[in-house]
C-alpha cells in the first residue's frame, strides 16, 4: 500500500486526548503528591519540633542569667587564676632532673656510636622563664587581690546606695568605686594573662621535651624489636642444627645466638661500648622509657590544676552546649550558613512536596516491640506501633528527672505568688555610673515571659523561672492550708482518720508546685488577660504583674499548664516507657497495653476510643473519627485503660500500691477484682485462669473443690439412711469413723481425703453388684473427692446453708430471699426476685402474669428444701461454760457492747452504734462481714427460738457451723472481773464474753418486719389455701421431664418408689410410698431443688445435695474479646427507647418503678450516675458494643428479656440477679471483665514474681482473704516532705550501741542535700503519728510547738503534724535515727502523705481503749495504746522467726498479757500460714524460710563461755558475786546473764519468765521470755534489749542496760562491758531451752533397770 | 498570729529600749473553782509489798483543803523573741534540778528546768523504777533506775508544753516536766501561790497550764478567756499581780 497522508486515527483527536490525559495525569500526580505531603502526622511533627525548639531556646536563656552566670563567671575566674599560677619548684626541679638524666644517657650512647640524637633543652631559658612566671604570678595575685577588694568596696557602696537611692553623693561614690573596681579587674586580668602566657610557653616547651623523649623511646623499641627478630632466626638455626644432628654447626650457631644476646648480666656495659646486642638495646629502651615516664609524670603535675579547672569551666557550660547542639541539630532551614562554606541547602528543603520523598526529616516512627505479637486472625505477626509518629513527646521527661513527664495534659491551675513584700523589695540595680536601672519582673518575681507561646504564639507564656525566686516558690492554691477553723480535738481526729492516698483525682499527672517554663497565664487576680486591644502581649502583662508585685500582696494567677494531645507525655513514667520503669518503651511499645491499630498513622484509623460522648462528638468533628467495627482490638477508652494490666498480671494483687509504687498503679482494675471476689461473681461465672493444667492465661477466680461439703454430705446421707432404717448405715458409720469430720475441718489435707475416698470405694467394690441406694449415693459422693488438676482456690463467698433451717426462721428467710436489702440495706447478696422493670409497659403497668405468681412459690420451695434437711443433719450449737457468775442484764449489755467494740468484731463488721469506725476505713474497702446493726431482730428468741443459741455458737466457734468461713475464732473464753479491789480475790466474778456479746447483739433491734408473704410462709405447708400457682410451677418443670399426660399424673400422684433407681435429681423428691398421697411439702421441696439449680444458689453457698454442681453462668475467662455478635442484645434498644433504664428523658415513671426496691433502703450507697456517664454507656449499648452490654447486664440484668418473655417458657427466662453496685463499682467490674482476654503474650512478658517478690504476691492474697489489715497496720505512713534547708534542723547522732544507729554513706548524705529549683530539700519518711498520752489521738502542734488545746479553735495553716520514724531517714543533711523525738512538719511541707496500709480497727481503738483504761488508771498513757492493740506489723519479718510465725498463725496463743484483744484463730491452711510467714520476711528483706542459727552455735557459745570464765576469775578478787555460779561449768556465762533477768530491778519486774509471773495488772505485764528463743530473731532481741524505742517508738519497755553510764548493779551481776551484757542476755534468751535443761532432771525419773537374777525363760522364743 | 507576735516583739523591743533594764515580778494565786475534789485512791497492784504501804492518790489535781489553793499550776513566759535574762539567774544556769522516785511517786509532781541545767532523777525506793519521757524537741528517754540509783539528763531545746515523766512499771506514777530556755517560769505551791521574779518590763505572753491549757479562768471574780492558755501581761517594775485565778483543771 502506498504511503498516504491519512492515519489510522485522527491525529488531531489523538492530540486532544493526549493533552487531556496528560493534564489529568499531571493533576493526578500533583494531587497524589499533595495528599502525601499533607498527611496530618506531619503537621503534628512540625508542631512538636517547634515546641521543642522553643523550649530549648527558653532553657538556654536560663544559662544566660542569674546563678548560672555567677557560677560560670566563678569558674572562668578560677581558670584564669590557675593558669597564672607559678610552677611548683620541686616539680620543676624533678622535671629538669629527669630531662638531664635523659640527655646524659643519650649523649653517652651517642658517643658510644648508637644512633640517637640528644634531646636538646635550654635549662637557662627554662629557669629564666620560670622566674619570670613566678614574678608575674605574684603580680597577678596582688592585682587580683586589689580587684577583689575594690569589688567588695563597690558592693558595699551599692548596698549603701540601695538604702538611699536618691542620694547623689552616694551615687557618685558608687560610680567611682565601680570604676575603680573595673580598672582593677582589667589590670588583674591583664596580669593574669601575662603570667598565663609565660606559663603556656613553658608548658609547650616541656611538652616538646616529652614528645622528643617519646620519639627516642619509640625508636629504641623499634631497634630492639628488629634485634629480637634476628635472635629468633638464630635460635631457629640452632633448632635446625639439633634436628639435623649437625653437632659442629650447632656450636657455631649457639655462639651466634649468645653473640646477638650480648651480656645480659651487664647490659649497661654493652650499651656503653656501643654494642648492638639485645642486652644493650634493651637497656637503652628501658632507660629512655623510664626517663620519658618521669618527665610525663612531672608535666602532669604541672598541668593538673589547670586541666581540672578547665574541665570544671567546660562543665559549667556543658548543658548549655548540649542544648545549643541539640537546637542546631534539629534546626530546619532552607539555607544553612556554616563557617567553612558560604552556604548549603538546609534540611527544610527536604520537607517540600515531592522532595519529601527523599530522606525527609518528617518520618514515620516505628516501634518494634520485642517479641510481642498481634493476632491477625490467621497468624500471629510481630507487633509494631507508630504511635510516636504523632505522640512525639510521649517519653519525654522534665530535665533532671527520670520519670516526671515533660508535658502534662492541659489543665488550669491556680497559683499564689508571694512577692518579696513592700518592706523588703528586691535590690536596686544600678549601672556602672550608679544610675538606677528600672527593676523588671525578673527582679521582682524571678519570672520572665516569653515573646511567643509554645503552640499558640499569642499565649502569654512563662519563659523563665529563676531558681528559689517567688515564682519558683509559687504554691498551688489548693495545697495552701486554709484558714478553716476547728478545735484542736477535731483536727486531731481528722489526722487519725486520714485514709486516702494523695492525688485522688481524674488527672493522673502530678501537679508540681512553682511556676514552670511553658505555663500559660490566663488570669491574674481573677481578671482574664486581655485578648485584644493595645495592652495585650507579654510586655504589658509583665508590667501588670510587676505593678502587682510592688504592692506586696500575694498574687493569684490562673495558669494553663501542659499541652493538648498529641503533644502530651505519658503520665506514669515511673511505670511505663522510661528506662527506669518496668515497662520500657523499646520493649513494650504502646498497643500491647492500649490496643488499637498501632500501624496506623491517622487519627481515625488508629482506632482511638473516646472516653465520653462529648469527646466522641468532638473527635468526630475535628478528626473525622468514626467507630471502626472492623478493627477488633479498638483502643481501651481512658476509663478502662487499666483493663489490660491483667493480661500479664494474673495475680492482680501485685498491682496494688507498694513501697516502690505508692501511687496506685492500677486502682480501678484492682477495685474491680476485689468487687468480683467479695460479691462472688465467680460463683456463677467461672474465671478460669488456666488453659490446660499449667498454662496461665489470666487471673484465676474459681471456687475451691467442694471436699468439705462432700464430707458433710456423706455424714448427712448416713443420718438420712439411718432414719429410714437402713442397717448398713451403722456399718458405714463405724467404718468411716471420724474421717468425714477430718475432711470437713481440713479439706486441704489430701491424706485424710484420699483415705476417706479409698475406704468408701473399697467397701463398694467389695459389695459387688449388691449395692444399696445408700451405697450408690456414697459412691457418687466419693467420686467428688477425687484429685483436681490445678484446682481453684477461692472459698464460696456466701455462708453455708447446710443448717440454715436451724439458724433462721422461715419468715426471715422468705423475706431475705425475696429482697435481701429489705433486712440489710448494705448486703452484698443480690436480688433475684421482683426484678420486673422489663415486664412493665411504658406506663408502668405489669404485662406479665407469671412472675408475680410463680416467684413466691419458688421462694416457698427453697424454704421447704432447707426445712427438709433439718432432720437429716443436726447442728449442735456450742455448749455454754459453767461457773459463770450472775450478772444483771444491764451489766451484761454494757460489757457486751464494750467487748463488741474492743474484741475485734469491728475489724470486719459495721454497726450503727459505732459509726466512727467507718471513718478509719478506706472508702473503697469492701467491709468483710455484714453490717450487724439490728441483728437482734433476726435472732430474737420470740421470733426465732434457736436464734440466741445459734448466735452464741457462731460467735464462740464459727467453724462449728460453717467449716470454711473466714470468720475466725476469737477465743472468747470466760474471764475474771477483778471487782472494785484488784487485790481482793473475794470480789472477783466470772463472765462469759461470748454470752455478753450475744446479749448486746440481741439488744440491737431495727424496725424491720417481714413482708406479708413471709409471714404467711410460716403457716404449715399443706395448708396452702390455693395451690394453683404451685401446680402451675410444678407442671412447668414436669413438662420438661415427662410427656404432658405423665406430668399431670405425677403432679397428682407422685412417682412410685420402684422407679427410684431410674430417677435423677429433683424428681426423687416426688416419690410416694405406697398408700400415701403426694404432699404439698414434697412438691415444694421439688420446686426448691429445681429453683436452686435454676438460680445457681450453690455458686455462693454450700447447699446440701449440690456438692458437685457447676457454675451456671457464662465463663468470663475470655469475655474481654467476646464477639459482640454472640451477645444477645435482643430488644434492648426498644427497652431503652421506651423510657426504661435511665437513658431517655421520658418515661421516668417506669424507670422509678423498676428501681424502687433498689433505691429505697440502699440510698446511702447508691450514687446517681451523671449524664456524661450515662450517655457514654447508652451509646456503647446502642452501638452493640460489649461494654454497653455488660453495663446494662450489671445494671438491669433481666432487661434483655424485654418483649421476649411471651415467647419463652418461665424457666427459660434470664436469671442473673441484680447486685447493689454503685455506678463507680459497676465501672470497676467492667474494667476487670473486659481485661479478661485469655490471650497472654509470650511467657517472658507474663509477670512472674520470683523469690521475694513471689512471696510478697502470695502473702498479699492471704492477707486480703483473712482481712489481716482490718486489725493490723501492715504498712506505716509514708510522707514526702520538702523544706527549706535548716527548717527541720540538724540532728546530732544520738549516742547508741554501734549496731543500732544506721549509717548513711557520704554519697547518700550528699544526694540528700541537693536542693530543687525552689531551693527546697526533700525527704521521704516512714512512720506513724505519735499519739497523745491523754487520749490516744495523734499529736498535732501549733507553729510554736505547743500541743493543741482540745477546746480552742485553730486555723489549719497554723498546724504542725508529728511522725515517729520507723525507719531512719536523712533530713536536713543529717541522719534522723529512729527512737528519737518525732519529726514535725507543717501542711505545706508535707507534699504527700500516704496513709497506713490497713489498721482501721487499731487506729479506731486507740482513743477508745485509752478512755476505757483511764477509768481504772487515770494516768494510763494513750501513747502506749499500740501495745494493747493488734501491733503494727512493720518490721515483723526482721522480728520473728519464720517457722514460729507459721505455727503461731495456725495455733495462735496469748503473747502480750496487756492486750485488749487476742490474735484470733483463722481456719487457714498450712500453705497459707507459710505464705504469710514468708511474706513478712520478704517485706523486710529478712532471711526466709530458714535463718542462720549463729546465736545457737555451740562452738561459739563455748568460746564465749571460756573467755567469760577467765575474766570472771580475774574479777573474783574485786567483786564478790561475779562468776560464782552454781550452774554447770558450761553454763556459767548464761547463768550470770540469768542473774540480770531475775534481779528485782530488771526483766522480772514486768516479764513473765518460765513459771514466774510478776504480780500486778495485765496492762503492766510483759511477754513470756521463755518463748523468745523460738519466737524472735537474735539480732532483733539484741537490738531490742539495747534500745526498744528505736524499734517500736510506742513501747513502754525501758532501756535496762544504757549505752552511757550503765547502773553499777549490773556489773555485780555479770562481769563485762555493757555491750557484753547485752550479748550475754541475747545468748541466754536465744538458748533458753538449752539453759533450762540443767534444771530438769529426767535421769532421776527413768525407771531403773531391775537388778538381781533373771527370771527363768518361759517361752521358746530364744531361737 | 505571726502579726501579733511581731507586734508583741516590737512593743517588747520598744519597751526594752524605753525603760532600759527595768525588772518586775509576776505573782498570783490559783484557786480551785468549786468544792475541792477528793483525790482518787490509787489501786496499787504492782509491788504492793512496798508501794502499798504508802497512801497513794492521783495527783492530777492537788487542792489545799484550807484555802482552796491549787498546786502544780505552771506559768511560763512564751514570747516570740528571746527575753533579756536578769543577771540574778546566772548562778543557776548550770544548776542541778532534782526529781525523785520516792514512795512509788515522783517528788515533786511538777517541775521546771532550763536548757543547760541538769535533771537528776533519783530513786530513793528499795525497788526498781524506770522513767519514761517523750518530747517534741528533745531526745526522748526511758531508762531503768535500779533501787538507790540515779540518772542525769540535759536538754537541748525548750518545749512549748510540759512533758510527762512516767514509770512503766508502776503505771500510776506521773510527774510533769517543763523545759524552758529562759528562767521565767514558776509552779504554784501548795497554797496555789507562784512568783516569777525579775521579768524584763514590757508586755509579755504567759502560758498557764495545769494538765491542760487553762483557757477559761475566773480572774479576781471576773470570767476571762485565755485562748490556748495564753494571757498577756504588761510587766512594770515592782510586783505585778495576776490576781486570784479560779480554775478547774
Amino acid at each position: 500500500m502506498p504511503a498516504t497522508e491519512t492515519t489510522w486515527r485522527d491525529t488531531g483527536r489523538l492530540h486532544q486526548i493526549f493533552a487531556v490525559t496528560g493534564v489529568l495525569l499531571t493533576i493526578g500526580t500533583v494531587w497524589m503528591f499533595w495528599k502525601d505531603h499533607a498527611r496530618t502526622w506531619k503537621t503534628y511533627q512540625v508542631n512538636a519540633l517547634n515546641v521543642d525548639q522553643k523550649v530549648n531556646e527558653l532553657r538556654q536563656q536560663q544559662y544566660e542569667t542569674g546563678t548560672a552566670v555567677v557560677e560560670h563567671d566563678a569558674r572562668a575566674r578560677e581558670l584564669a587564676e590557675v593558669k597564672a599560677r607559678p610552677i611548683d619548684e620541686a616539680v620543676l626541679k624533678k622535671f629538669k632532673a629527669s630531662a638531664d638524666e635523659l640527655d646524659g644517657t643519650l649523649t653517652r650512647w651517642q658517643n658510644a656510636g648508637h644512633p640517637y640524637s640528644r634531646v636538646s633543652f635550654d635549662k637557662v631559658w627554662i629557669d629564666r622563664e620560670a622566674q619570670t612566671l613566678t614574678d608575674l604570678s605574684v603580680k597577678a595575685k596582688d592585682a587580683r587581690k586589689v580587684a577583689v577588694d575594690t569589688e567588695k568596696a563597690a558592693e558595699k557602696a551599692l548596698t549603701v546606695l540601695q538604702a538611699k537611692p536618691t542620694d547623689e553623693d552616694l551615687k557618685k561614690a558608687y560610680a567611682a568605686a565601680e570604676k575603680v573596681f573595673r580598672e582593677a579587674d582589667r589590670a588583674a586580668t591583664d596580669a593574669e594573662a601575662a603570667a598565663a602566657k609565660v606559663r603556656a610557653s613553658l608548658v609547650t616547651e616541656f611538652q616538646r621535651i616529652v614528645d622528643d623523649a617519646r620519639i627516642r623511646e619509640d625508636k629504641a623499641l623499634g631497634i630492639r624489636k628488629f634485634k629480637n627478630g634476628k635472635i629468633d632466626a638464630a635460635k631457629a638455626n640452632v633448632d635446625i642444627a639439633i634436628r639435623d644432628n649437625l653437632s659442629e654447626d650447632r656450636k657455631v650457631r649457639e655462639e651466634k645466638v649468645h653473640e646477638l644476646m650480648g651480656d645480659m648480666a651487664h647490659p649497661d656495659e654493652d650499651a656503653d661500648q656501643g654494642k648492638d646486642t639485645f642486652a644493650a638495646l634493651n637497656e637503652i629502651y628501658q632507660t629512655i622509657s623510664k626517663s620519658r615516664k618521669d618527665l610525663e609524670k612531672a608535666l602532669k603535675l604541672i598541668t593538673a590544676d589547670a586541666e581540672a579547672a578547665q574541665k570544671r569551666y567546660e562543665e559549667s557550660l556543658a548543658e548549655l552546649e548540649r542544648l545549643k547542639k541539640q537546637e542546631q541539630d534539629r534546626e530546619e532551614k532552607f539555607v544553612s550558613v556554616y563557617d567553612y562554606w558560604p552556604f548549603v541547602l538546609g534540611k527544610k528543603i527536604l520537607t517540600l512536596p515531592i522532595l519529601d520523598a527523599f530522606g525527609s526529616p518528617r518520618k514515620i516512627e516505628n516501634l518494634w516491640s520485642d517479641g510481642l505479637t498481634q493476632n491477625y486472625n490467621f497468624s500471629y505477626v510481630r507487633r509494631f506501633d507508630r504511635c510516636t509518629t504523632c505522640h512525639q513527646s510521649l517519653a519525654k521527661t522534665l530535665p533532671g528527672t527520670s520519670t516526671t513527664p515533660a508535658f502534662v495534659h492541659e489543665e488550669l491551675l491556680d497559683f499564689v505568688i508571694v512577692p518579696p513584700g513592700k518592706d523588703t523589695p528586691p535590690k536596686l540595680r544600678l549601672d556602672e555610673q550608679g544610675n538606677e536601672i528600672p527593676l523588671t519582673l525578673e527582679d521582682w518575681l524571678g519570672l520572665k515571659l516569653s515573646n511567643e507561646g509554645l503552640l499558640n504564639p499569642d499565649d502569654v507564656t512563662v519563659g523563665m523561672v529563676m531558681p528559689k525566686s517567688p515564682a519558683a516558690k509559687a504554691q498551688v492554691s489548693d495545697r495552701i492550708p486554709s484558714n478553716r477553723q476547728a478545735t484542736g480535738l477535731e483536727f486531731r481526729k481528722q489526722v487519725a482518720q486520714i485514709v486516702s492516698p494523695p492525688g485522688e483525682s481524674d488527672n493522673l499527672f502530678p501537679v508540681l508546685p512553682g511556676l514552670m517554663l511553658g505555663d500559660v497565664i490566663t488570669e491574674i487576680n481573677g481578671d482574664p488577660l486581655p485578648t485584644s486591644g493595645s495592652n495585650r502581649g507579654p510586655a504589658d502583662i509583665a508590667r501588670w504583674l510587676k505593678g502587682l508585685s510592688e504592692s506586696g500582696q500575694p498574687i493569684n494567677v490562673k495558669v494553663r499548664r501542659g499541652m493538648p494531645n498529641p503533644y502530651v507525655s505519658h503520665p506514669r513514667m515511673d511505670l511505663y516507657l522510661s528506662d527506669a520503669s518496668p515497662h520500657r518503651m523499646q520493649t513494650f511499645a504502646c498497643t500491647i497495653c492500649h490496643d488499637g491499630q498501632g500501624s496506623s498513622t491517622s487519627f481515625e484509623w488508629a482506632s482511638h476510643a473516646p472516653n465520653s460522648t462529648l469527646e466522641m462528638e468532638r473527635w468526630h468533628d475535628e478528626y473525622g473519627w468514626f467507630d471502626n467495627p472492623h478493627w477488633i482490638y479498638p483502643m481501651y477508652a481512658k476509663r478502662f485503660a487499666e483493663a489490660s494490666c491483667i493480661k500479664c498480671h494474673h495475680d492482680v494483687v501485685e498491682l496494688e500500691p507498694s513501697e516502690k509504687f505508692p501511687d496506685a498503679p492500677a486502682a480501678k482494675v484492682t477495685h474491680g477484682y476485689h468487687l468480683i471476689r467479695k460479691y462472688g461473681c465467680y460463683g456463677c461465672h467461672e474465671v478460669n485462669g488456666y488453659d490446660g493444667p499449667t498454662r496461665r492465661v489470666g487471673p484465676d477466680l474459681r471456687s475451691e473443690p467442694n471436699y468439705f461439703a462432700v464430707a458433710q454430705q456423706i455424714e448427712a446421707e448416713l443420718v438420712a439412711a439411718k432414719g429410714q432404717g437402713a442397717e448398713a448405715a451403722t456399718g458405714w458409720r463405724e467404718l468411716l469413723g471420724s474421717l468425714p469430720r477430718q475432711v470437713t475441718d481440713h479439706p486441704e489435707d489430701n491424706g485424710a481425703r484420699l483415705k476417706l475416698k479409698g475406704t468408701i470405694d473399697e467397701r463398694i467394690a467389695a459389695a459387688g453388684k449388691e449395692v444399696t441406694l445408700l451405697d450408690k449415693s456414697l459412691s457418687n459422693l466419693s467420686n467428688m473427692l477425687k484429685d483436681v488438676e490445678a484446682p481453684g482456690a477461692l472459698r464460696r463467698p456466701g455462708p453455708s446453708l447446710r443448717f440454715i433451717g436451724q439458724k433462721a426462721d422461715p419468715a426471715f428467710l422468705y423475706d431475705w430471699i425475696a429482697d435481701p436489702q429489705h433486712f440489710r440495706p448494705t448486703t452484698r447478696m443480690p436480688k433475684f426476685f421482683g426484678l420486673w422493670g422489663h415486664l412493665k409497659d411504658g406506663d408502668g403497668h405489669m404485662v406479665d402474669e407469671k412472675a408475680p405468681k410463680l416467684e413466691p412459690v419458688e421462694i416457698r420451695g427453697l424454704l421447704a428444701y432447707f426445712d427438709s434437711y433439718k432432720v437429716m443433719q443436726k447442728f449442735e450449737p456450742e455448749a455454754r461454760p459453767t461457773g459463770i457468775s450472775q450478772w444483771t442484764a444491764e451489766e451484761q449489755l454494757n460489757r457486751g457492747k464494750m467487748l463488741f467494740q474492743t474484741r475485734g468484731c469491728l475489724a470486719c463488721h459495721n454497726h450503727s452504734d459505732f459509726p466512727e469506725v467507718q471513718k478509719y476505713r478506706n472508702p473503697e474497702e469492701i467491709v468483710q462481714g455484714p453490717d450487724l446493726s439490728g441483728i437482734g431482730t433476726k435472732f430474737a428468741k420470740d421470733r426465732n427460738p434457736v436464734g440466741p443459741d445459734w448466735l452464741y455458737s457462731w460467735i464462740k466457734n464459727p467453724t462449728r457451723y460453717h467449716a470454711r468461713t473466714v470468720m475466725p475464732n476469737l477465743f472468747l473464753v470466760p474471764d475474771k472481773d477483778l471487782g472494785a479491789d484488784a487485790n481482793n480475790p473475794a470480789d472477783d466474778k466470772w463472765f462469759d464474753p461470748a454470752d455478753d456479746i450475744v446479749a448486746y447483739l440481741l439488744s440491737s433491734k431495727s424496725d424491720w418486719q417481714p413482708i406479708e408473704a413471709a409471714v404467711a410462709a410460716q403457716k404449715p405447708i399443706d395448708d396452702l389455701a390455693d395451690d394453683s400457682d404451685l401446680k402451675a410451677l410444678v407442671l412447668e418443670y414436669l413438662n420438661e421431664a415427662f410427656y404432658k399426660d405423665t406430668a399431670d399424673d405425677v403432679y397428682l400422684n407422685g412417682i412410685k418408689p420402684e422407679l427410684e433407681s431410674e430417677l435423677k435429681g429433683a424428681e426423687k423428691d416426688l416419690i410416694v410410698q405406697p398408700g400415701r398421697d403426694l404432699s404439698n411439702a414434697q412438691r415444694l421441696k421439688y420446686i426448691g431443688r429445681k429453683t436452686i439449680s435454676k438460680y445457681g444458689c450453690f455458686g455462693c453457698h454450700d447447699i446440701p445435695g449440690f456438692e458437685d454442681a457447676k457454675p451456671i453462668g457464662t465463663g468470663l475467662a475470655d469475655w474481654g474479646r467476646k464477639d459482640s455478635a454472640k451477645l444477645a442484645f435482643e430488644h434492648i434498644a426498644h427497652y431503652i427507647e421506651h423510657g426504661h433504664g435511665h437513658a431517655a428523658g421520658h418515661g421516668k415513671k417506669a424507670d422509678a418503678d423498676s428501681h424502687a426496691a433498689l433505691e429505697t433502703p440502699a440510698a446511702a450507697k447508691h450514687v446517681e450516675e451523671n449524664e456524661e456517664f450515662k450517655s457514654f454507656y447508652t451509646h456503647a449499648l446502642e452501638a452493640g458494643n460489649r461494654i454497653g452490654f455488660i453495663y446494662q447486664k450489671l445494671k438491669e440484668p433481666r432487661s434483655y428479656d424485654y418483649d421476649k418473655t411471651e415467647n419463652k417458657r418461665y424457666n427459660e427466662r434470664l436469671r442473673m440477679p441484680q447486685f447493689p453496685f454503685t455506678s463507680e463499682e459497676r465501672e470497676a467490674v467492667i474494667t476487670f471483665v473486659i481485661g479478661l482476654v485469655a490471650d497472654p503474650p509470650q511467657p517472658k512478658y507474663i509477670y512472674k514474681a520470683r523469690d521475694r517478690q513471689a512471696a510478697l504476691v502470695a502473702g498479699r492474697q492471704v492477707l486480703e482473704k483473712y482481712n489481716c489489715g482490718g486489725c493490723h497496720i501492715l504498712g506505716v505512713e509514708k510522707w514526702q516532705i520538702s523544706y527549706a534547708p535548716g527548717e527541720m534542723g540538724e540532728r546530732p547522732e544520738p549516742p547508741a550501741y554501734p549496731f543500732l544507729n544506721k549509717h548513711f554513706s557520704a554519697q547518700e548524705l550528699a544526694n540528700a542535700t541537693k536542693t530543687d529549683k525552689r531551693g527546697d530539700l526533700h525527704a521521704t519518711l516512714f512512720g506513724l503519728p505519735p499519739t497523745e498520752k491523754d487520749d490516744g489521738l495523734p499529736v498535732v502542734t501549733d507553729l510554736d510547738g505547743s500541743k493543741l488545746d482540745s477546746g480552742s479553735p485553730y486555723a489549719e495553716r497554723e498546724l504542725k503534724f508529728g511522725l515517729d520514724l520507723y525507719q531512719p531517714a536523712i533530713v536536713d543533711g543529717s541522719a534522723y535515727q529512729t527512737g528519737q523525738q518525732p519529726v514535725f512538719a507543717s501542711g505545706p511541707q508535707i507534699e504527700a502523705r500516704y496513709p497506713t496500709w490497713g489498721g482501721a480497727l487499731t487506729k479506731y481503738l486507740m482513743p477508745v481503749v485509752t478512755e476505757i483504761e483511764r477509768k481504772s488508771n487515770a494516768n494510763a498513757s494513750g501513747s502506749e495504746a499500740y501495745g494493747w492493740l493488734p501491733p503494727p506489723l512493720a518490721g515483723e519479718g526482721d522480728k520473728v522467726q519464720t517457722a514460729w510465725l507459721h505455727d503461731f498463725l495456725l495455733e495462735p496463743y496469748a503473747i502480750r498479757p496487756s492486750v485488749f484483744l487476742r490474735m484470733p484463730k483463722f481456719n487457714m491452711s498450712s500453705t497459707e500460714a507459710t505464705a504469710l510467714a514468708n511474706y513478712f520476711a520478704a517485706v523486710d528483706n529478712a532471711e526466709f524460710p530458714y535463718a542462720d542459727a549463729g546465736s545457737r552455735d555451740r562452738a561459739r557459745l563455748a568460746d564465749l563461755e571460756a573467755q567469760y570464765v577467765t575474766r570472771a576469775k580475774e574479777a573474783r578478787g574485786q567483786t564478790s558475786e561475779v562468776g560464782k555460779s552454781t550452774a554447770p561449768p558450761e553454763m556459767q556465762r548464761l547463768d550470770d546473764a540469768m542473774k540480770i533477768v531475775v534481779n528485782g530491778n530488771f526483766c522480772v519486774k514486768c516479764h513473765i519468765v518460765g513459771d514466774f509471773s510478776p504480780a500486778g495488772g495485765n496492762r503492766a505485764k510483759a511477754p513470756q521470755l521463755a518463748d523468745v528463743y523460738r519466737r524472735l530473731r537474735p539480732d532483733y532481741v539484741r537490738d531490742w534489749i539495747a534500745n526498744p524505742k528505736m524499734i517500736l517508738p510506742y513501747t513502754s519497755m525501758p532501756v535496762n542496760i544504757p549505752y552511757q553510764e550503765p547502773p553499777a548493779v549490773l556489773s555485780q551481776l555479770y562481769h563485762g562491758t555493757n555491750v557484753e551484757q547485752v550479748q550475754a542476755l541475747t545468748d541466754l534468751l536465744m538458748n533458753y531451752d538449752q539453759y533450762t535443761r540443767q534444771s530438769t532432771k529426767i535421769a532421776d525419773r527413768v525407771q531403773p533397770v531391775p537388778t538381781g537374777a533373771a527370771a527363768p525363760a518361759t517361752g521358746s522364743g530364744s531361737n | 498570729m505571726q502579726k501579733q507576735a511581731l507586734f508583741v516583739a516590737i512593743i517588747a523591743a520598744w519597751a526594752g529600749v524605753a525603760s532600759a533594764q527595768e525588772w518586775g515580778d509576776l505573782t498570783g494565786t490559783f484557786v480551785f473553782k468549786g468544792a475541792a475534789p477528793t483525790a482518787a485512791k490509787i489501786n496499787v497492784d504492782k509491788d504492793p509489798q512496798f508501794c502499798g504501804l504508802h497512801p497513794l492518790v492521783d495527783e492530777a489535781v492537788v487542792v489545799n483543803k484550807e484555802n482552796g489553793g491549787l498546786a502544780n499550776v505552771a506559768v511560763y513566759l512564751m514570747d516570740a523573741t528571746k527575753p533579756k535574762i536578769h543577771p540574778d539567774y546566772d548562778k543557776e544556769a548550770k544548776a542541778e534540778i532534782v526529781v525523785d522516785n520516792q514512795n512509788c511517786r515522783f517528788e515533786p509532781h511538777m517541775l521546771g528546768i532550763r536548757t543547760g541545767q541538769t535533771l537528776l532523777i533519783g530513786n530513793k525506793d528499795p525497788i526498781g523504777h524506770n522513767t519514761k519521757a517523750d518530747f517534741f524537741g528533745n531526745t526522748p528517754f526511758n531508762d531503768l533506775i535500779p533501787a538507790g540509783g540515779s540518772l542525769k539528763k540535759t536538754f537541748a531545746k525548750a518545749e512549748a508544753t510540759p512533758s510527762d515523766l512516767t514509770c512503766s512499771i508502776h503505771p500510776w506514777m506521773k510527774a510533769r516536766l517543763l523545759i524552758r530556755e529562759d528562767p521565767y517560769f514558776a509552779v504554784s505551791d501548795k497554797d496555789g501561790k507562784f512568783m516569777i521574779k525579775n521579768l524584763p518590763a514590757g508586755e509579755h505572753t504567759f502560758v498557764v497550764w495545769s494538765n491542760k491549757f487553762i483557757s477559761a479562768p475566773i480572774v479576781d471574780g471576773k470570767a476571762a478567756t485565755w485562748a490556748r492558755g495564753r494571757v498577756k501581761m504588761t510587766i512594770k517594775a515592782g510586783t505585778n499581780p495576776l490576781g486570784k485565778v479560779e480554775v478547774t483543771p
